[in-house]
């Protein structure tokens, strides 16, 4: 079966750099998508969050910069490599307060884009990593009780099962029993497992 | 001439007022002078004349004496009378009248009227004297004094004087100041030199006394009319205006040197003002170009380096078409064009290169713009409309600098209406002639120019854009004046801005000639 495309949002108001950059992209294995500037990008018929995104700092109309803080208040926003002709300071902090991936400056080298684009995709692969493990554990820590959570919380504060009875005022017995169904339901070998999945949340 | 005039106005206007002052002033003082001169001489004649008519009535005194001693034809009497009358030449006769005899008067009293005289003695008192002017208008008269009758009625003594000796002055009075003598009737005496009595521009110096003797109330009056040339001596008349003018004219010079070093000093700390700003002007310039040069040819460096690094990576893998190798050198080459191209404007940019003024076609400027914008203006969905004047206006100019200003102004139009709703997305190019001006007219329907920016559009540096360099406005309106024409901006009738640039428009059969 033949891998997805791996989805490039390419956003550059210079049509040569435009075309330029998309052949070089094609060539790389990447299936670009070039845009003249951020309002048709975002006015895009296909609006799915599936990829990454190159993105000019200075443009006309909205720049690369205010988009990506824009998606940096939104959720689901794409990993984003900001590119500029200027090697302007201040617009790169700006730009990785944001959340940019990588900030790379024009002319822009195929190793480094390369690179930059996998980065990306990385973080894009992590990201989507993170989301399933977190729909995991979101779905585990379901089945526990409300009983069985308050538990969990006490063990991650690093209280002992005497301690643990004293707070509750149940029997320590009581509270091996609960701490048993929970390992059971979150699958945790070990308490430091079970301080691990309850500190995660 | 004309540069003269007006440093020679200021002068005339204060020396001629500043000269008649002065000459007045020193006329005045003059004649001061000379009537206090006058009434110096009058009064010190006046009294000379008083002591000597105070003698006459001494003689008639002792006359008396001697007659009332002795009679009128005594030796005695007789021998006084001589002595009198010579040592007073003045004293032109001595009688002793008696008017009784009737008609007796002497042939030396024959100047005065005898009825007269016949009536001055009968009313006389004794010792008594009275003055009779002769009735002849000769400068004689008469002394008459009452004496003592002798039995035969009244007898008075005349003494007959010579007003003439009277008055005769022992030096001091001015030679032309006339004198007049008269008796208290007012009938002159003695006359002489006396100023006609026509008006004269300037008034007579006068001088008038009564003489204080009781018997001969005798008026002594002096006038004179002073000379022009005495109260303007040629000194004051020709040395004051030198002398007025010299000054006024080295005060007035000493001030134009004062005001025009003042104005000179300015200059100069306006021009060292100018030419710091200048300065620092160009070093600012300098960077937001060497800023702006980099942003520009980054562009087609970085389609270059991506293009040729695809097209690498195509070759490499064996599977390019060689169609796509075509594509991706063509696209180079295109580039490295366009690189060539920024590099040459800004070199025509910088090295300020002498415009080439050719007559031109302003439709085929715009047309040149419009297939270079074309490609831009489809990106960002712009439409372009055009209304060219035909046949197309013609002007002297540098054809690629008015293209790109143009282009300049094309490109500016299309970012205004960008993020305007579709329907507004409309840039027109309009050419046409209008007052002998050939005219190229950039209108968009964006938003429009907010009042407070309009004055400073045009200045360097001053943008509305986020990303903008704030040069383009100002080297369009250098490259229009360079060019001999002028650029101007206004708001639509309705919305959005228009841009208008005019040259002096070419006469068509003069285009041909010049071509």
């Amino acid at each position: 079966m033949k891998p997805a495309p791996r989805i490039v949002y390419l956003i550059d108001d210079d049509a040569d750099v435009r075309d330029a950059l998309v052949l070089l992209l094609r060539t790389m294995g990447f299936a670009p998508r070039p845009f003249a500037g951020v309002q048709s990008f975002l006015d895009r018929p296909d609006p799915r969050q599936d990829g990454c995104l190159v993105v000019d700092i200075r443009m006309p109309g909205t720049s690369g910069l205010q988009l990506l803080e824009r998606m940096a208040k939104e959720a689901g926003g794409m990993p984003t490599v900001m590119i500029t002709g200027h090697g302007d300071v201040a617009a790169c902090r700006r730009a990785f307060k944001a959340g940019a991936v990588d900030f790379l400056t024009k002319p822009i080298d195929e190793q480094v884009l390369l690179e930059a684009v996998e980065a990306a995709f990385a973080a894009l692969d992590q990201r989507k990593q993170a989301e399933v493990a977190r729909a995991g554990r979101d779905a585990r820590l379901a089945r526990l009780t409300q009983r069985e959570r308050e538990i969990l919380d006490l063990v991650a504060g690093g209280l002992s099962t005497k301690e643990i009875a004293r707070v509750l005022d149940v029997s320590p017995r009581t509270v091996e029993t609960h701490r048993a169904h929970i390992a059971e339901k979150i699958g945790a070998g070990s308490v430091a497992e079970m301080v691990r999945f309850a500190l995660e949340g | 001439m004309e540069s003269l005039t007006p440093r020679l106005l200021p002068f005339l206007l204060l020396w001629i007022p500043l000269a008649l002052a002065g000459l007045g002033l020193g006329a005045f003082v003059e004649f001061t002078r000379a009537g206090d001169a006058l009434q110096r001489e009058g009064t010190t004649l006046h009294r000379i004349v008083s002591q000597r008519v105070e003698q006459h009535d001494a003689h008639l005194t002792s006359l008396a004496a001697v007659l009332a001693s002795s009679n009128a034809e005594s030796a005695s009497f007789r021998a006084v009378i001589e002595a009198m009358q010579r040592f007073y030449p003045r004293i032109a006769a001595v009688e002793l009248i008696e008017t009784v005899s009737g008609g007796g008067v002497p042939s030396n009293m024959a100047d005065f009227d005898p009825a007269a005289l016949s009536a001055r003695v009968g009313a006389l008192a004794p010792g008594q004297a009275v003055t009779l002017a002769s009735r002849s208008g000769s400068p004689l008269y008469a002394l008459v004094k009452r004496v003592p009758d002798s039995g035969h009625g009244p007898r008075a003594l005349v003494l007959v004087i010579d007003a003439r000796l009277l008055t005769e002055p022992e030096g001091g009075l001015p030679g032309d100041a006339g004198l007049k003598l008269s008796d208290a009737a007012g009938t002159a005496i003695v006359q002489h030199d006396w100023p006609p009595a026509q008006r004269a521009p300037i008034p007579d110096l006068t001088f008038a006394k009564a003489l204080g003797s009781r018997s001969q109330p005798l008026l002594l009056e002096l006038a004179r009319r002073p000379a022009f040339a005495e109260l303007l001596p040629p000194g004051l008349l020709f040395g004051w205006p030198v002398a007025a003018g010299l000054s006024l004219f080295l005060l007035l010079t000493v001030l134009r040197e004062r005001r025009a070093s003042r104005r000179a000093r300015e200059a100069v700390r306006l021009h060292e003002h100018d030419a710091r700003l200048a300065h620092a002007m160009r070093v600012n310039t300098v960077g937001e170009m060497a800023s702006g040069i980099a942003h520009e040819i980054t562009q087609p460096l970085t389609a270059i380096l991506s293009q040729s690094q695809a097209g690498l990576r195509l070759a490499k893998s064996g599977t390019a078409a060689s169609g796509d190798l075509i594509g991706v050198l063509e696209a180079n080459v295109r580039h490295a064009r366009r690189a060539g191209e920024i590099l040459e404007r800004l070199r025509a940019y910088v090295t300020r290169r002498e415009p080439q003024r050719q007559p031109q076609d302003l439709n085929r400027i715009v047309s040149n713009v419009v297939e270079l914008s074309q490609r831009d203006l489809q990106e960002r969905g712009v439409a372009l409309r055009l209304d060219l004047s035909e046949p197309g206006p013609r002007a002297l100019l540098d054809r690629v600098s008015i293209e790109q200003v143009v282009h300049n102004l094309v490109r500016n139009a299309a970012e205004a209406v960008e993020a305007m709703p579709a329907g507004r997305r409309e840039i027109v190019l309009a050419t046409r002639l209008v007052d002998g001006e050939a005219e190229i007219s950039v209108a968009d329907d964006g938003p429009g120019i907010a009042e407070a920016d309009m004055a400073r559009l045009f200045e360097p540096f001053f943008t509305t854009k986020s990303s903008g360099m704030g040069l383009g406005l100002p080297l369009c309106e250098r490259l229009v004046e360079t060019a001999g024409g002028r650029i101007a901006v206004r708001n639509g009738p309705e919305r959005g801005a228009v841009f208008t640039v005019r040259f002096p428009a070419l006469a068509v059969e003069l285009g041909m000639a010049a071509e």
